[in-house]
This record gives C-alpha cells, structure tokens and sequence, in this order.
C-alpha cells in the first residue's frame, strides 16, 4: 500500500499519551518505582498487589508533577478533583479496577505548539491531562502445555500521566512532531524521562478520514503498539492509506482497535478485550476528593524550571543566537544548559562563538553515541569548551587546530591547554618562520607557480593548502596567503 | 422492571461470573425483583441535588505545606522497603523464576 | 476450673483479676479456648481458632503485668471476624475464594490489638465477604444464635456477637456496612457499636462497600466497649479515608446521667412492620430514660428514610462488583488450574468460588453501573445519599440523638428468609440509615420477646460516640438486660 496520502481526503487524528512520572515511590504506596532491571516482583507491596483489604494513599509528588504539566501546556487546573474507578477485568490489573480519573481530572483544555509540515508553528488542542496508575507487566511463553503468561508486578501501580488531545492533528508528521515538543516538554519538567523505547512514553492514535470540505467526522479506528517515533509515524501513514483506499473501494470503517506491527509497516484488527468495553466508571470510596488552593497551583508554579519557549527567547534576546541556532541548541534541555554552563565559565568569551561550537564539532561528537546522548554522556565538560574556544578567539589557536584539539578531548579527556602544547598546535605566524616554509613549498612546486602566473587563480589555493599543512595549521591562513601573494609576485 | 437473561448474561460477561442456566435464571427473577424496588427511589426530588462524592464529605486539601501539618491523608514521596519475593508468591497458584504464572492472554 | 476464674466476667473485672493475681492471661486464655472449642460444636461462631498463637501472647501479657504493665485490656482475649487481615493467619472472608488465604501483613485494627496486648483466640464467622444479614452465607456453615439455636444470630458479624454472647470472650471485633454489627449484636442479646465512619481504619479488611464499611466493637457493657475503643479509634496514614478528628476519652461522659438528653423518634420508621414485642420493649427503654429526666421528641422527621433501603442496595452493591473483581484466581485465592486461558480461568473461579449472595449483589452492582444505567441507579442513589444526609443533619440539630429499634424483629428461623432476598434486606432497614449517613450508632439489649432478645438503637452525631456511650452507661447502670446470659452452650 503506498504511503502516499491522497489529497482528496483528510486525516483526522487524536492522540492518547501516557507518560510515566518520575517518582521516586509508586502512585499510591510507598514501593520504589524504578523498575528497568529489577527482579521480578521485587518492588511489590499489598497494595500494588491489590491485595484484600489494600488501601491507596496518593503520592502528592505525582499530583505536583501533572499540574506542573498542566500548567506548562496552557490547561485549566480546576479547584476540585477526584480519583475514580475504571472497571475491567484483566490479569494485569491488580484490583480488577484501574484507579484512574473520569470526569474531574486535575487538567482541562490546554495546548501544545507544533512544527506543521509546511514548516510553521500550529497550537495542537488538548482535551485533559490526568493521572492513574499503570499496569502489571506480562511476558508471553510457551511450553508444553501451550502458551502461558509471566506477571510481573513492579510496573503496577506506577504513576502514569494520561495526556488526550483534542482530535486536530492532521498528518503522521504532525503526530511525530506533537511527541516530540511533548518529551521536550516533559524533559524540561523533569518529570519523566519520556523515552519511547523504555515505555516512558506510550501513544495511542485515533485516526479517522474524510473527504476534503467535509465537516461530519468519519469511523475513527485506535491504534496501539508504537513504540518509537518512527513506528508512530509509518503506523498513522499506513492507517491513512488504508481507511481512504477501502472508502475508495466503496467498504466500510469499522470502528475497531488495530495493533501496529513494526516488522511488516501495517495495522491489524485486535480482537477486543471485553465485548464492548464498559468501564464503569464510578468515583473512588478509597479516596477523597481533592480540592487544589491557590497556594498549591502557586507552589506547583514556583517550583517549574524554565520552559523551552521562554529559554528560546532568552537565547536571542541575550546572547543574540539566530533562532535556527537557539532552536537547536533548546531542543534539548541538557544541551542548552551545558551551552549556559560554558558560557558561565568564562563570560569574556563571545556566547554566539561558543553556540557555533556546541551546535557543529560539539554536536558532531556526541552524535556518535547516539541520539539521544548529551555532553553529560562524555568525557568532555562544558568548561573545558568555554576555554577552548576562548583559545581560538584569542587567535592561540587556529580553527582547524582548535577542532582537532577537540576530538582528542572527547577521546582522552585531556584538558584544552595541554593537547595544544602536546601537539605543538600554538599559532605561530612569525614572519620569518611563515617565509621559510613557504619558500619551501614554492621551491617544490613550480608547476602550481606557473599556473597562477598564467591566470588560473586556484592554484594558488593549492599552495596555501600546502603551506598549511607544513605549518600544522598553526598558522592564520590570511597572513599565509598575502605572505604568498608577495612571495610570487616578487 | 424486566430484566431479560440477555442482560443477566452480558453483566456476567462484564463481571467475569460464570454462571450455570439455572443460577442465570434465578438471578434474572431476583434482579427483576430487586431493581422493580429500586423504583421508589424516584419518589424523592433530588432535583438541583449533588451525589455524595465521599461518605465522610472529607477532603483531601492540597495547600503549601500540606505535609507538614503532620496528618494528611496524602504521602511524601518516599520509599519504603517492598515485600519480600516469597512473600509476593506465597499464596500465588502457580509460579515461575520468581513470576506468577498464569494461563494465557488473549490478546 | 481455677478458682476465682469465672470466663463469662467482664473484660474489667479480669483486668482487676490480672492485678490482683487471682489468675493470670494465660489461665484465662486456656479456660477460653477450651470454651470456646466445645462452643463451636453448636454454635459454629469460630472459621479457625489461633490456639498457638494465643498461648504465645496471652504468655506474654503475663509477662507484661508481672512487671507492673497497665494497660486496660492487656491479656483480655478477643475474638476477631475473618474479615479483617492476621498476617500468616488464614483469613477467609468467609468464602471459598480465600479458604487458603494467608495474609502477608495485619490489618492496622489487629495490629492494634496486638500491641495492646489483647489475646487473639480465632478468626470468627460471617456472612460471605459480609454480605448477609443471617450468618447463613458463610461457605463454612451458619452460625447458630446461642438463645436459641434453630435461629439465626444476625450478620454478618454473626460469630462475633454469637461468641460473646456465649460467654465465650468478652470481647470481639466485627464490621458494619448496612447494620452487620448491630444487628447481630441486637438479636443475640450484646452490645455493638459502628463508629462514625473513618473513626476506625479499615486497612487490611477485606472491602465489602468501601464508603460504608466500619469496623467495631462487640462487647457486654459501655465500659468494655468504651476501652475496646480507645484502642482502635484513631487516623491511619494508610487508610485515606480515615479521619483526623482528634480521639477523646471514650469514658468522659460516664457520669452525665440522663439528664436533659434531647432523644429524637422517627416516627415514620416505627411503622414499618416492627413486631409488637420488640416496640414495646422500645418503647419502654424510652419511658427509663424520659422518667430520668431525658427529653423525648416524637416529630423529628428524616421524609426519605424508607429509600435508605433501595440507596443502600445500590450503592453497596456498586462498590462492591468493583471491590470483589480482585479475587479473580489470578495471583492468590481460590483458582481453577485447567482453563483454556487467562480470562476462561477467571470468570469459572469466580463462578465456582462465590456463593449465591455475593453473586447475586455483584450482578446487581455491574447492572447499575453499566452504560445507560448508571444516571438511573448509581447516581441517583448517590444523590438521594445527599438528601438523606442533609435530613438527619437537620433532625440532629434538634436532638442529641435518634433512638430507633435495632431490628423490626427478634431473631428468626435459619433457613427462613434465605430465598427471598428482599424479605432478607428488609431486616437491615433500621441500621443502614447510619451507613449511608456515616454516623455512629449502637445497639444495646433493651429486653425479651420470649427467649430471644431486643436491641435499642442509638445514632448519634458524627464522631460524638462518647455521647452514645454515655447513654448507655446510664441505661445500663439502672437496668439489667445487658446482664442476661443464654443458659450454658
């Protein structure tokens, strides 16, 4: 099926998020929440465990967490919340029951800017953000006796934050971008780390079609298991693709939940879980309702760290980045603050010389170890940047010298100073020194002379290049080609 | 009030009960019954009423300092020390290499 | 038996024993047990009895009061119902789903009592997971009523009360959802008081209806009662929904007398079917406390009263199908090995283990809960809980308290009601106005219809049980029915 959407119809897609909360201790006991290599079932208590008699205490952190998200993506914090009851029987769930929130969560409306496909920025609507705990982790086997299922409880009962948007995004880019900004988001909350492939961040899809100009919404089908950004984006493509070929072949939408399968780029019908799912909903008995004061919502907000629009702005307002450059370097809130760190380390160095830096050889070397690695991940420290670029702008070292300090710092870990002295890399543009070599280089190139002498301006490129090299690039190139110049001119 | 045995089966769907024909018909009469009842509550106006959201009309009030105040029916985030992993097993109906084994998953 | 060591006294009296070293809590746990044991044979109050354990603590409580310790209850043995947690102590619910169960951990009312160093002598019968009003739907047999034993002693709480009825212990803890500790404790002739709700923890009892549940006391006297309070009154950070009103000297108003008491009557409850025995004993434990100076008031009016009965067979169901979803043979409990899959194992668990009852209000909660339904049932209900709550609170700005008969009768036949399940509901119609409400309400003997005893019930307001147990120290100072013992069993 092509990939290709039609341009007669159009996508309507929402998205369900889910984002675990960085915690210390469960949603609602005091287990540790960290489970990525644990033991099986070694952060379990009664009340994970939903064992009879098991009561919830909510962990107030949580709460903290998803105001501060609400409050971060625009939505109304409402005074009053409630937990309440989520029926469905399923052997993941603990108590038969998730406790999740219904119809007062403690985030309504809000919004989240994105990237569109043309390049410009679009507000995504939100629905609500609440809060509710996560499952029990199973692992499928088979033996002799057919296949079976493993349970393991250290993920149950774990804060998860549940985003909805409000069905107006429009293309699988958008979907992908939406995500993107939303881990951003989280990152620079701190409250989640939000990596996909670790099931920090999940996403569910609703996607639904119809002919352009329409206003009436079409069968709209769930889909689930995307479990990166890319599989997000192909799952949703692939979806479009089929719901606008079978309308085109005069079928039906069926409204239904397919699972995404990465392996071969489609969706599949996924039987139901229970018949037509009934949650009934009701409120918590274990729980009061909550009211949220003021002084809350303002403790919540005193306690936010810098959002990533607000440090855009501050970077070209400040330092005087270009966006493209403030873009890039608050896409990452470890990256940014890194950059902030060497520009603290030494304030005479120009800011905009250290961001070129952070964003072309910087950025390079930590690319190597993978996209989501930061400065942090080497052995390399914002200070150390600061004072080699510091090096270069007071002309000690040349550029091209200064790169390849730098990729001997990201591979030993030595400071700027002493590779410049180890490498004999100090710019030295002493005349006399400079002639010599050149005379050098034009004593053994004589053909390269008579080329420029006959017109052909490059090769004199050649012979700076040349010179260059015999000076290991400590010396400046525009003292090197005038010095040239007169050379073969006289 | 009629309730059909087509709805006696699909809440025991809901519910997980398996239930043998005579139990369904029996609790089809008494649910018939029961929910017959259940109209008198209509006798009284609760119009311009709110339903009781907890029994004790307590409220968890999340304020600066909430904690501090000692009792609150909320907790710090903090960690306390798990059960331990025969514990978590001990009255499981079948186990594997510390996990509960159970048949499977439809999915 | 050991001279001086009379099992049916006060858990006081043995306290002053203990001191006196007229015996000592191993003596008496030892004649208890003994009791207790050739009790079981008719009266089936007890689902296990914790002989080794006991011996451990009642040997340490002696130890305790050799060395001067004073604690009011320290070394009195208690009969607990198995609803409530007892870490490495099987705890059924009374159901076949948890026939093997053994809790990791105690419920914070047990773990109270142990610290108090009260003596643990066995997990008690119920109706299954308290769903009863009869004891006749324990998956261990009925409980039969020690007055007489062709009848029923009540429920759910119905070992509870029967035991200490019996003489057994002189202590024991229930839980009242819709009248499980008062209305047994009225049919077989004792005391029993439901707390305001979230006076008591309820961490570790096993959920019937969480926003009705309570646990409480059973005992003979206002006195016991009052120090069996003491003990397990107070907020639990592991219950959210237990209350940070500061806990009083449950004793405080022993000495008020009957003086000026503003006792309000319903009388639009007193027509419902009451038998005339039980209401004119009612009216006659009215007539001792008005000729001591209380003042009774016959127009206060709670309108709604009589949809507490369908509130209450909405809303405790409701929570109910939710509370009971756990026990699903998954992780722990009852499970049937050979189903296909997980879900086939599940739902034929479910089927096998529960009985009839908890069945049938698990498919009344589902139903009211389910798309389409839930505004008629559920909500309704919940909103009608409000009106109800607001006519008591009025009632009670006008009175101190509102005196009810327990139950419109004595104790009936086993096996009598056990198929007509709204007949069965009927008899909770006095006592589940004070669930749905959340307030405090006790049940105290007030006389006979023959053989069979009455129970007065008393509701106060909300976290006032010292009121209440001021009333009845006072009633029972001038009269003797809470003094009446069946003849030995």
């Amino acid at each position: 099926m092509s990939s290709e959407i039609d341009t007669d119809f159009e996508p309507v897609i929402g998205l369900e998020v889910h984002i675990q909360l960085k915690t210390q201790s469960k949603m609602f006991c005091g287990c540790e929440r960290a489970y990525f290599d644990t033991e099986p079932n070694s952060h379990v208590c009664v009340v994970c465990m939903g064992m009879p008699g098991s009561l919830p205490v909510i962990n107030r952190q949580a709460v903290v967490y998803t105001v501060m998200a609400g409050l971060a993506l625009n939505c109304n914090i409402p005074s009053e919340a409630k937990f309440d009851r989520k029926n469905y029987p399923y052997p993941d769930l603990m108590k038969g029951y998730q406790i999740s929130q219904f119809d007062q969560p403690f985030c309504e409306a809000g919004t989240l800017t994105i990237q569109t496909d043309d390049g410009t920025q679009r507000d995504v609507q939100l629905e609500r953000i609440h809060l509710e705990e996560d499952t029990a982790r199973l692992i499928h086997r088979s033996d002799s006796e057919g296949s079976y299922s493993l349970l393991d409880l250290n993920r149950a009962g774990s804060p998860l934050m549940e985003l909805v948007t409000k069905p107006n995004i429009r293309s699988a880019a958008e979907a992908a971008s939406f995500l993107k900004r939303l881990r951003q988001m989280a990152r620079y909350l701190d409250i989640s780390d939000a990596n996909m492939e670790k099931g920090q961040l999940r996403c569910d899809a609703n996607i639904s079609v119809r002919p352009k100009g329409v206003s009436e919404l079409g069968t709209k089908v769930e889909i689930k298991n995307m479990n990166s950004f890319r599989s997000v984006q192909k799952a949703i493509d692939y979806e479009i693709s089929r719901q606008i070929s079978r309308i085109k072949n005069g079928e039906r939408i069926i409204q239904e939940t397919r699972g995404f399968i990465d392996s071969t780029g489609e969706t599949i019908s996924q039987r139901s879980k229970e018949g037509a799912s009934d949650y009934r909903y009701f409120p918590e008995p274990d729980l009061p309702p909550l009211s949220l004061t003021d002084t809350f919502i303002d403790e919540v907000r005193s306690l936010m760290p810098e959002l990533p629009n607000s440090r855009l702005n501050r970077f070209t307002d400040e330092y005087q980045l270009t966006p493209t450059e403030a873009i890039t370097l608050t896409d990452s809130k470890a990256r940014s603050s890194a950059y902030e760190k060497a520009l603290q380390a030494d304030e005479t160095v120009d800011p905009r010389e250290i961001a070129k830096w952070f964003i072309g050889e910087v950025a390079k070397h930590i690319n190597e170890l993978g996209v989501d690695a930061e400065l942090s991940d080497t052995k390399v420290t914002p200070q150390q940047i600061s004072r080699l670029v510091k090096l270069v702008e007071l002309k000690e070292i040349t550029n091209n010298a200064g790169r390849e300090v730098l990729s001997e710092m990201f591979a030993g870990g030595r400071e700027p100073e002493d590779l410049v002295k180890s490498l004999g890399l100090k710019q030295n543009n002493d005349a006399e020194v400079l002639e010599s070599a050149i005379k050098e280089v034009l004593a053994n190139n004589p053909k390269a002379i008579a080329d420029y002498r006959g017109g052909k301006e490059s090769a004199i490129g050649f012979l700076l290049g040349q010179t260059m090299r015999a000076t290991k690039g400590t010396a400046d190139a525009n003292i090197v080609r005038e010095l040239l110049l007169t050379l073969i001119n006289n | 009030m009629e309730i059909s045995k087509e709805d006696v089966i699909h809440v025991a769907e809901l519910a997980r009960v398996q239930l043998t024909d005579s139990e369904a018909t029996k609790l089809q009469q008494d649910l018939s019954l029961i929910f017959g009842h259940f109209e008198s509550l209509n006798e009284v106006d609760t119009s311009n009423v709110n339903p009781t959201l907890h029994a004790s009309g307590a409220q968890i009030v999340l304020a600066r300092h909430d904690l501090e105040e000692s009792h609150q029916n909320l907790r710090q985030d903090e960690i306390r020390s798990p059960l331990s992993p025969n514990q978590v097993l001990l009255n499981a109906p079948r186990t594997e290499d510390g996990f509960i084994r159970i048949k499977g998953v439809l999915d | 038996m050991m001279a001086g060591l009379d099992i049916g006294s006060s858990a006081a009296q043995h306290a002053t024993n203990f001191r006196s070293n007229t015996y000592t809590p191993t003596d008496l746990f030892k004649a208890v047990s003994a009791k207790i044991t050739i009790q079981n044979k008719n009266l089936n109050a007890f689902i296990s009895i914790t002989d080794e354990e006991a011996l451990k603590a009642a040997e340490v409580a002696t130890q305790r009061i050799k060395s001067g310790e004073n604690g009011s209850l320290l070394g009195i043995p208690i009969a607990v119902k198995d609803l409530l947690s007892t870490a490495g102590q099987r705890t059924t619910a009374g159901s076949k789903m948890l026939e093997n169960f053994i809790p990791v951990q105690d419920s914070t009312v047990v773990q109270k009592l142990k610290d108090s160093g009260l003596v643990i002598v066995g997990k008690t019968n119920l109706d299954e997971f308290a769903m009863g009003s009869s004891n006749e739907y324990s998956a261990y047999g009925p409980v039969h009523n020690p007055w007489d034993l062709s009848k029923v002693p009540g429920g759910s709480s119905g070992g509870s009360a029967a035991t200490v009825a019996a003489r057994g212990v002189p202590l024991s803890i229930g839980t009242d959802t819709g009248g499980s500790i008062r209305q047994p404790a009225a049919l077989c002739g004792v005391m029993g008081l439901k707390p305001t709700y979230g006076r008591v923890s309820r961490f570790g009892v096993v959920a019937f209806a969480s926003s009705l549940d309570q646990v409480g006391p059973f005992s003979r006297d206002a006195n016991d009662m009052a120090d069996l309070l003491q003990v397990i009154a107070g907020h639990d950070e592991k219950d959210s929904t237990s209350s940070l009103e500061p806990v009083p000297d449950f004793k405080s108003t022993f000495n008020r007398g009957f003086d000026g008491i503003k006792i309000g009557i319903p009388s639009e409850l007193l027509q419902e079917g009451v038998e005339d025995d039980v209401l004119e004993s009612f009216e006659h434990a009215i007539d001792e406390f008005e000729s001591r100076g209380a003042i009774i008031n016959r127009d206060i009016s709670i309108p709604s009263i009589k949809a507490a009965l369908p509130v209450y067979y909405l809303i405790a169901p409701s929570e109910a199908s939710a509370n009971l979803a756990r026990y699903d043979g998954v992780k722990y409990g009852f499970s049937v090995l050979d189903g296909k899959n997980a879900e086939e194992v599940m739902s034929a668990s479910r089927g096998m283990a529960f009985g009839p009852e908890v069945k049938r209000r698990i498919m009344i909660g589902t139903y009211a809960l389910s798309a389409g339904y839930y505004d008629a049932y559920y909500l309704k209900a919940q909103k009608v809980r409000t009106v109800i709550q607001e006519e008591f609170h009025t009632a009670l700005n006008e009175v101190d308290t509102i005196f009810t008969p327990t139950t419109p009768t004595t104790a009936f036949e086993l096996d009598s009601k056990i198929n007509n399940p709204i007949e069965m509901y009927l008899n909770d119609l006095f006592t589940l106005p004070a669930n749905i409400v959340g307030l405090p309400a006790l049940s105290t003997p007030c006389g006979f219809s023959g053989d069979l005893p009455i129970g007065l019930q008393m509701i106060g307001k909300a976290f006032r049980e010292t009121d209440l147990l001021g009333y009845t120290h006072a009633y029972q100072s001038v009269t003797d029915w809470h003094k009446s013992e069946p003849t030995d069993r």
